[in-house]
This record gives C-alpha cells, sequence and structure tokens, in this order.
C-alpha cells in the first residue's frame, strides 16, 4: 500500500471518529444524524481498505442510502420542524459520561490492541492478496453454501421486521 | 395341565370381575360371561378328568415361593455359629394336580358350569342379576382355587372367600330380614369352625414348618411329629381335631348345623352350587386331604361318630318338614354326614366316591326343586301335587335323583352309599363298642328313602292342592330343563361301578375310579389296614342285603303313607307328639345356641369386655390420653403464634416486602437507566479480566 | 512502526472500532431523544462490523467475517426499521419522543 493510500485511509478515519464525536454530542437531533451519515461513509472506506468491497458497497447503500435516509424522516415525522424544539433536552447523566470515558474505554482500548498485538504475530501469508481481490463472487457462494441456513433465517427475520414495522406505525 | 389348572380358576375370577366391574352395561347383564367362563373351564377341566379316567394316575405339581421372611435369630448366635445360615420362612404356593384334584375338578366344573346355565332361566328379571352371577362366578374360582391348591394356606384363604361369597348369596334377597339373618347365622356359625380350622393350620406350621400337602405327608412318614405336644395333647391329635372342626362348620355337621336349613333362604340355584353341590363338599375334601393326619391323629373314631349323628339326626328332621328346599338341606346334610362317616371308619374311597355322586344328584334335585318352586311360586309341599303330568322332564330327572340318593340299584348314590354303609358295619363288626356307628347309618338310609319319596309324592303324585298354582304350572325352558337331565344323567351306577352297581352281578364293571383312588391312597402314602379280610367281605355283603331291605322298606312305607294314604301320616303325627315337637324345632339346637351359650354365656362375658372398654380403657386411657394432649395443644399452640407465626411466617413476608422495596428502586422504567447498570457491569468484568493472570 | 503502518494495520482498525463502541455507549445512555438512542446504537453497530472486517483481513485471510459483517448490516436495517416504528407509535401515544418518558412500567 502506497503512502498516499495510507494518508487517505488515516484521513477517513479521522473523518469517521469526529462525526461520531458530533453524532454523540451535538444537541442538535438532525445535525447529529447528517453527521452519522459521514461516519457511516468513513467505516465503509475502512471496509474498502480492510479488503472487503462488497461490505463497502452494501454500507452505503444500506447504511447512508436507507438507514440515515430513515432516520431523517423519523425526525420530520415526530419533531415538527418548526415548532417542535429540535434541540436535545440534554440528560443531567453525567455519571454514565464519566463511567464510559474512564471505566469503559481504557480497558476496552488496552484489551483490543492487546488482542492486536496478539494476533498480528500470526498473520496469515497470503492477507494481502486476499485483500486484494474481489468479493462479491466469494460473497455470492459462501451465502448460498456453507451460510445458506443463516442467510434463509435473516430473510425470515427481515420478513417479520417488514411486518412488525408495518404494524407498529400503523395509523389510527 | 398345570397352566390349564390356573386358566381352570383364573377364567370364573375374571368373569367376577367383569360382571362386578360392567355387568349391568352389557346385554343381558352379561350373564354369558359367566356361563362362558365356566364352561371354558369345564372344557379345560375335561382333559385332565379324562386323563385320569383313562391312564388312572396323574400327578403335577408347581409351585413357587410367595413371601420368604427371616426368621428373627439373634446375630451373635449366627456370628458364634459360623457354619449356621439364618433360616427363613418361605410361603410355597402352589397347584398340586393328582386324582383327587382331577375328579373334583371335573365334578365342579361341570355342576357349575349346569347351575350357571340354570341361574340364566331361574333368575330372569331379578333384582341385581349381574351381581347374582358375579358372586356365582367368584364362589366358582374360589372352589377351583381350593381344589387345586397344593398347600392348605391358600386351601383355607380360598374356604374363606367362599364363606364369604356363601354369605353374600344366602342374603341375596336383602330385602327379606330372615335372609339377611340366616346369611349372618350361616357366617357366624362356620365362622367357630373356621378359626378352629385356622388354629390347626396354625399347629400344622409348628410342627412341620410347612402347609404344603405333599411335605405333609412326607413329613408323616417320616415320624416328624412323634412326641410334639400342642397345649399339652399330641400334636397331631390337636391338629386332626381343629381340622375336623372346620369340617364341622363347612360342611355343616353336628353340632354346627344349624346354618345350613337357613341358608335355603337365598336363590335356589345358590342352594344347588353351594349348599350342596361344591362348597359343603369343600368340608369333605378338606378331610380326604388331610386323611393322614387325621388316622395318625386317632381323630377317626370322633369323624366317624360326629358323621354318624349328624347323618341320623338331620334324616329325623328331613321327615317333618314340610318346605321343599328345608328337607333337601336336611337331606344335604344327612349325606354330608354320611361321607364323614365313612371317612371316619376308613372308608376313604367311598367317602370320596360319595361326594362326587352326592353332589351331581343333589344338584339336580335343588334344581329340579327350583324349578317347581319357580312354576308354582311356593316352598310348601302341602300347596303342590300332581305336577307329573305338568312337568315331565323335570319329574323324570328328580325321580333319577331321587332313586339315587335312596340308594337304589342301578342309580350311582346305591354304590357309594352301600360302600359307606359296608365300611361302617365292617368297623362295627371289628370294634364291637362302635356298633353304633352303623346302626345310625343304617337307620339314616331307611329314613332317607322314606323321606325323600315323601317329598316325591307330595310334590308330583296326587291330587292337585292348590287348583290356581297347578294350572299355571308349566315345564321350564331349556336352559333349566338341560341342566337337570344331565346331572340326571349322571347319577346312574353305570358311570361309577356297573349298570347294576352290584358287586359281582354286574356284565362288565367299571374301575376307573377305584384305580384312582388307590393311586391318590399310594400318593397320600395312605396304606389302610382292611383288617380281617374276611370280616369286611361278610360285612359288605350283610351291608348290601341290609341297605337294600332297607331302601325298599323306606319307599314302601312312603308309598303307602303318602300315595296310598293306607297309614295316616297325622295319626302317627298325634301318637308321637313329643317326638314331632322335638324335630319341627330341630331338637333346639338354635333355642340352646341362642338362650343359653350366646345370652348367658357370651352375652355375659361381652358385657364384662364392655364395661371394662368403658371404665378402663375409655375413662382412663382415652380421656386421660385427652387431657395429656391438651396440655402438649397448648404448648404448642403458644409455640406457633409465637415463634411459627411472628418469626417464621410473618418475618419472612417482611424480609420480602424489604427486598421488593430495595429492588423497585432499580425498576424505574428508564431503558437508559438500565443500560448504564449493565455498563458498570461490564466495567467491572473488564477490570476482571485484565487484571487478572494474561 | 511508523504512525500510518500503525494506524492502517489492525491496531488502527480496533482503535476505531473502540472510539465508535464508546461514543455509541455514551449516546445510548446520554441522549434523551429516542433517535438520538438509535444513532448509538447504530455506531455500536458499526464498531462491531469494523472489528469482524479487519480480523476477517489479519487473522483469517478468509470471507466468514465479512459474511458476518453483511449480517449485521442486514439486522441492523431490520432493527432501525422497527425501532423508527416503535418511535413514531410512542410519538403518537405521548406526543414526545423522550426515552425517558417511556416509563409505564415503572415501579
Amino acid at each position: 500500500m502506497s503512502e498516499t493510500a495510507k494518508i487517505i485511509l488515516v484521513l477517513f478515519q479521522l473523518l469517521t471518529l469526529a462525526s461520531a464525536l458530533l453524532v454523540t454530542f451535538s444537541p442538535n437531533i438532525l445535525y447529529a444524524s447528517i453527521s452519522l451519515l459521514f461516519a457511516f461513509l468513513g467505516v465503509a472506506i475502512m471496509f474498502l481498505y480492510a479488503g472487503a468491497d462488497f461490505l463497502a458497497g452494501v454500507q452505503v447503500v444500506v447504511y447512508i442510502g436507507g438507514v440515515t435516509i430513515l432516520v431523517l424522516f423519523a425526525i420530520m415525522l415526530t419533531s415538527w420542524m418548526y415548532q417542535v424544539k429540535l434541540r436535545d433536552s440534554r440528560g443531567k447523566l453525567i455519571v454514565p459520561l464519566l463511567l464510559a470515558l474512564f471505566g469503559l474505554l481504557p480497558f476496552l482500548y488496552q484489551g483490543a490492541q492487546h488482542l492486536a498485538s496478539r494476533v498480528l504475530r500470526t498473520v496469515p501469508p497470503d492477507f494481502q492478496t486476499f485483500a486484494y481481490s474481489p468479493k462479491t463472487n466469494a460473497v455470492g457462494e459462501a451465502l448460498l453454501g456453507n451460510y445458506l441456513l443463516p442467510f434463509e433465517g435473516i430473510t425470515v427475520l427481515l420478513l417479520g421486521a417488514l411486518v412488525g414495522a408495518v404494524w407498529l406505525a400503523r395509523p389510527k | 395341565m398345570v397352566q390349564n389348572c390356573i386358566w381352570i380358576f383364573s377364567l370364573p375370577l375374571i368373569a367376577f370381575v367383569l360382571q362386578a366391574s360392567l355387568g349391568k352395561k352389557l346385554p343381558r347383564q352379561g350373564d354369558f360371561i359367566s356361563v362362558i367362563a365356566l364352561l371354558g373351564s369345564f372344557l379345560l377341566a375335561l382333559p385332565i378328568f379324562l386323563q385320569v379316567v383313562s391312564t388312572g394316575n396323574i400327578s403335577e405339581a408347581a409351585s413357587f415361593t410367595w413371601l420368604s421372611l427371616p426368621l428373627p435369630i439373634p446375630d451373635s448366635f449366627l456370628t458364634s455359629h459360623p457354619g449356621i445360615s439364618a433360616p427363613t420362612f418361605n410361603l410355597d404356593i402352589g397347584i398340586l394336580l393328582n386324582n383327587p384334584t382331577a375328579i373334583m375338578l371335573g365334578m365342579v366344573t361341570f355342576c357349575c358350569f349346569l347351575i350357571h346355565l340354570f341361574s340364566t332361566g331361574y333368575m330372569k328379571g331379578e333384582d341385581r342379576y349381574n351381581m347374582f352371577f358375579a358372586y356365582i362366578s367368584l364362589f366358582s374360582a374360589a372352589m377351583l382355587g381350593l381344589v387345586v391348591s397344593d398347600n392348605l394356606f391358600t386351601f383355607f384363604m380360598c374356604w374363606e372367600v367362599m364363606g364369604v361369597c356363601s354369605y353374600a348369596l344366602i342374603g341375596f334377597y336383602y330385602k327379606k330380614p330372615s335372609a339377611i339373618n340366616a346369611s349372618i347365622k350361616a357366617f357366624m356359625t362356620t365362622r367357630v369352625g373356621d378359626t378352629c380350622f385356622f388354629l390347626g393350620l396354625m399347629g400344622l406350621y409348628i410342627v412341620f414348618g410347612t402347609s404344603n400337602f405333599s411335605e405333609i405327608y412326607q413329613g408323616l412318614q417320616g415320624g416328624f411329629a412323634e412326641g410334639k405336644t400342642i397345649l399339652g395333647i399330641s400334636a397331631l391329635s390337636f391338629i386332626g381335631f381343629m381340622i375336623m372342626m372346620g369340617t364341622i362348620g363347612k360342611s355343616a355337621q353336628f353340632p354346627l348345623q344349624i346354618w345350613l336349613p337357613d341358608a335355603m333362604e337365598g336363590p335356589t340355584p345358590v342352594s344347588a352350587l353351594i349348599h350342596a353341590a361344591t362348597m359343603v363338599s369343600g368340608g369333605v375334601f378338606l378331610l380326604i386331604r388331610m386323611f393322614p393326619i387325621l388316622e395318625a391323629g386317632h381323630v377317626l373314631p370322633i369323624v366317624a361318630y360326629v358323621g354318624a349323628i349328624t347323618a341320623f339326626l338331620a334324616a329325623m328332621v328331613a321327615v317333618v318338614q314340610t318346605d321343599i328346599k328345608k328337607v333337601l338341606a336336611y337331606s344335604t346334610i344327612s349325606q354330608l354326614g354320611y361321607m364323614v362317616m365313612g371317612i371316619g371308619v376308613g372308608a376313604f374311597a367311598a367317602a370320596f366316591m360319595h361326594l362326587i355322586t352326592h353332589a351331581l344328584f343333589k344338584a339336580c334335585l335343588f334344581l329340579c326343586s327350583g324349578s317347581v318352586i319357580h312354576a308354582v311360586h311356593t316352598q310348601d309341599m302341602r300347596e303342590m301335587g300332581a305336577l307329573r303330568t305338568k312337568m315331565p322332564l323335570t319329574f323324570l330327572s328328580m325321580l333319577i335323583a331321587t332313586l339315587a340318593i335312596s340308594g337304589v340299584p342301578f342309580f350311582s348314590g346305591f354304590v357309594s352309599k352301600d360302600r359307606i354303609l359296608g365300611g361302617a358295619l365292617g368297623y362295627g363288626m371289628e370294634h364291637q363298642v362302635h356298633m353304633l356307628i352303623p346302626i345310625l347309618g343304617f337307620a339314616a338310609a331307611l329314613l332317607t328313602a322314606f323321606y325323600m319319596f315323601r317329598l316325591i309324592y307330595m310334590t308330583f303324585c296326587g291330587s292337585a292342592k292348590d287348583e290356581h298354582k297347578h294350572t299355571h304350572a308349566h315345564e321350564m325352558p331349556w336352559n333349566m330343563v338341560l341342566p337337570t337331565l344331565l346331572l340326571s344323567g349322571l347319577s346312574l351306577s353305570i358311570w361309577f361301578a356297573g349298570p347294576t352297581g352290584i358287586h359281582g352281578l354286574d356284565p362288565f364293571e367299571v374301575h376307573w375310579f377305584d384305580n384312582a383312588v388307590a393311586a391318590a391312597q399310594t400318593q397320600a402314602g395312605i396304606a389302610l389296614h382292611h383288617g380281617d379280610e374276611h370280616i369286611a367281605h361278610t360285612a359288605h355283603s350283610l351291608a348290601l342285603v341290609l341297605s337294600l331291605i332297607l331302601a325298599t322298606a323306606g319307599i314302601l312305607l312312603a308309598t303307602l303313607t303318602y300315595l296310598k294314604h293306607a297309614i295316616s301320616a297325622d295319626a302317627w303325627k298325634a301318637r308321637l307328639a313329643p317326638l314331632h315337637k322335638v324335630l319341627v324345632h330341630k331338637y333346639y339346637f338354635d333355642e340352646l345356641y341362642i338362650n343359653v351359650i350366646i345370652q348367658r354365656g357370651l352375652l355375659v362375658w361381652n358385657n364384662l369386655l364392655a364395661r371394662f372398654d368403658d371404665r378402663v380403657v375409655d375413662r382412663i386411657l382415652v380421656d386421660g390420653w385427652k387431657d395429656i394432649s391438651m396440655a402438649i395443644k397448648a404448648f404448642i399452640g403458644k409455640f406457633d403464634d409465637l415463634v411459627v407465626d411472628r418469626i417464621f411466617v410473618d418475618g419472612t413476608g417482611y424480609v420480602t416486602a424489604a427486598g421488593g422495596w430495595i429492588l423497585r428502586r432499580f425498576q424505574t422504567g428508564r431503558v437508559q437507566q438500565y443500560v448504564i447498570l449493565s455498563l458498570i457491569g461490564f466495567s467491572v468484568a473488564f477490570m476482571c479480566l485484565l487484571a487478572g493472570p494474561k | 512502526m511508523s504512525f500510518l503502518d500503525w494506524a492502517t494495520g489492525l491496531h488502527g482498525y480496533l482503535f476505531v472500532g473502540t472510539i465508535l463502541a464508546t461514543l455509541g455507549i455514551i449516546a445510548v445512555v446520554y441522549r434523551r431523544n429516542s433517535i438520538g438512542v438509535l444513532l448509538g446504537i447504530e455506531l455500536l453497530l458499526n464498531a462491531a462490523s469494523i472489528n469482524f472486517i479487519a480480523f476477517s483481513k489479519f487473522r483469517t485471510a478468509a470471507i466468514d467475517g465479512q459474511i458476518f459483517a453483511l449480517f449485521i448490516i442486514i439486522i441492523a436495517a431490520a432493527e432501525a426499521a422497527v425501532a423508527l416504528a416503535i418511535i413514531l407509535r410512542l410519538y403518537r401515544l405521548r406526543e414526545t419522543i423522550d426515552a425517558g418518558e417511556a416509563n409505564l412500567m415503572r415501579n
């Protein structure tokens, strides 16, 4: 991987982190959801660099094209744009913030880094060729091969979620 | 064969269960179940019986251990005597199939089947029709179980089941007070004998440690009981006497004969089945099974006297009875007395043969009387008469059976009775002091012929006393006539000895019974010493002549009195008024038992016990217990209130409420708060993971 | 190892995942707005996907991790649809989408 490519990846990682910060702390829920869109985009680029080209496409299509739009619709349906305040009424929950920052994050970080170091000792030799090969074929074969049963299960789940969502959001 | 035996008595038992549980819902109230079950038993018993007839010998046995109890031997004894293992008390039960069993099986299943068949007609339309069949099926099962038992213990159990069935069936018309009284009387009277029988059974266990017939015979031959005593008398005498008491109770012998005439309160098929053909024969069968004990215990003379006295006294009473069933009841007692007498004088084979022949012809007589009663709706012979033309088939079979019981040649009763009388006469000639036994026996023979023909003449001949009843009488349907005809057909002597029944005159002779009984005697280890062959021969010839003369005389006398009216019965009644009074009151036995023994003896004792019960047991033990209980109750109540209620019960409630109050603080309904709590949990878990060893 | 190598390698991926997960959890517990909570959940799921993808490259060099990530995306989409339907329902019933107001089961 060239230096330029690496720099581009790091930039997108930074974009992801910055957007995520906004998602979490932006008082305006509209801004938060729009910045979530950029976080998804950054993650999609990270997928691309990790050799998951098909996944990156799915990420863009489903999250950016679907979920985010859905969220925006929900915001517009629930908070009347000019009538109800879009600002999030900030909670008084300073405790969870501190807990997450100082109770969870250090350990999570330490654990993740430790795990990464251990895994890197046994990197498979062909991981570069794997990363640069196209994945659409492989994903399709895996879904209709080893993962056929979970795949079918997922379809049923989706159907159930669809029906459930329609039923829940039905008019009175 | 042995497996067949199990089925023979299981089939009626199954029929009983089916009848009692769902008989009411079945068509015809399920009477066919019982009839078919008994037919099955008969068909299963037939090959066994025929094997005895053809080969003359059958001997099979099968048994299993029912229960096994270790005897209480102290451990110290066992440890100090290492060679000895702890003895156990084993109760083996099983089936003994030998010649007497086979012959009895043939007779009992045959009679039971025919009587079941007869009952379908006789009991038609009666209340509790299905229960009647349930009872007689259970009764048949018990009788068959008794016959095939290989030990006295199951024998006794079946014996008691029969007693219960008898009780239920005598009191079958439970709305009649007399029937209820009769059933209680029968049950309580036989109880006296059964208690003695049970004591005898216990004695057997003490002496032999078993109740298995074969083992008892072996033990006797091995001199096992030599020198042993119970209550100061010889053990064998004790056991023999007690077993004889069982027979006296069950077979209605003197002095416990009082229940059988009253038992005629039951339906007539019951009288035929229980009180003529089978149950009362069970008592004699017991004597046959236990003959070696009786012989070794020297109780045979007592048995002989009991039988002879019973035979004579019952025959006397039968003469004055006017109820057709009572006459037959007394004749049954009298004939059972013959059998017991035969056993007592050592005429083992003759007594057994009389058991079989009597069962057949007495069943026939009872069934015929049942037909007559069914036809004219009365039991009083004075209201009958001239039924010969109305019921020809019934008359024919009853006449044959009457000839048989009267001891007329060509009929079965003659063969067996003649042998018993011959044996008795031989015994009397050998032991001159016991001459009373044959005298009573011959007197009873005369009376038997007399009262039986009196019955026939009063019932079937002469003129109709009650026109209305006479015109309505009619022959019975096939299912009531067929059994009587079959039974009367088997009352011919050709089946047992030969066409005439007179030894030496027959063109050909039938020996199967003698062969079978001889083999049975060998099996049981009975060596009958016949004493002087010459005396025995003379006695038999003499007895033959005497019994022929007496039977003829009895019949003649009855003919003159009741058919020709040449002798006035009423005149003789007036002439012998005191005797007549005694006979009508059955020798005042009932009065003796009720007024003297029960009122003066048992009732006083009973009152004494009741007073003891009241004063000591109730006042001191029971009421005293009450005071103790009250004190304990007060204490426990207080304990319950203070400790259990306040601390445990209420305390549990408080603790639970407090726990709920605490837990409710967490149950805020805010999802995010739950997430925070789980976040804390996660954090702690991570800390633990990372702080642990790498 | 230079910073670029570190950031583009497994460590960098896991670092981004960790931060995203923490921020997601904070959003879930910190936001009063139900839609904000939903955004936090999406962040959490993305963090998980990143981990799967990263390990699929650096640990196994096989397709399975990507399949799992795919499943996560699908389930996230389904979950988002249902969650938004619930939020709409809640809004209709209570005229608010404050997560703290949905407390009928309280106590």
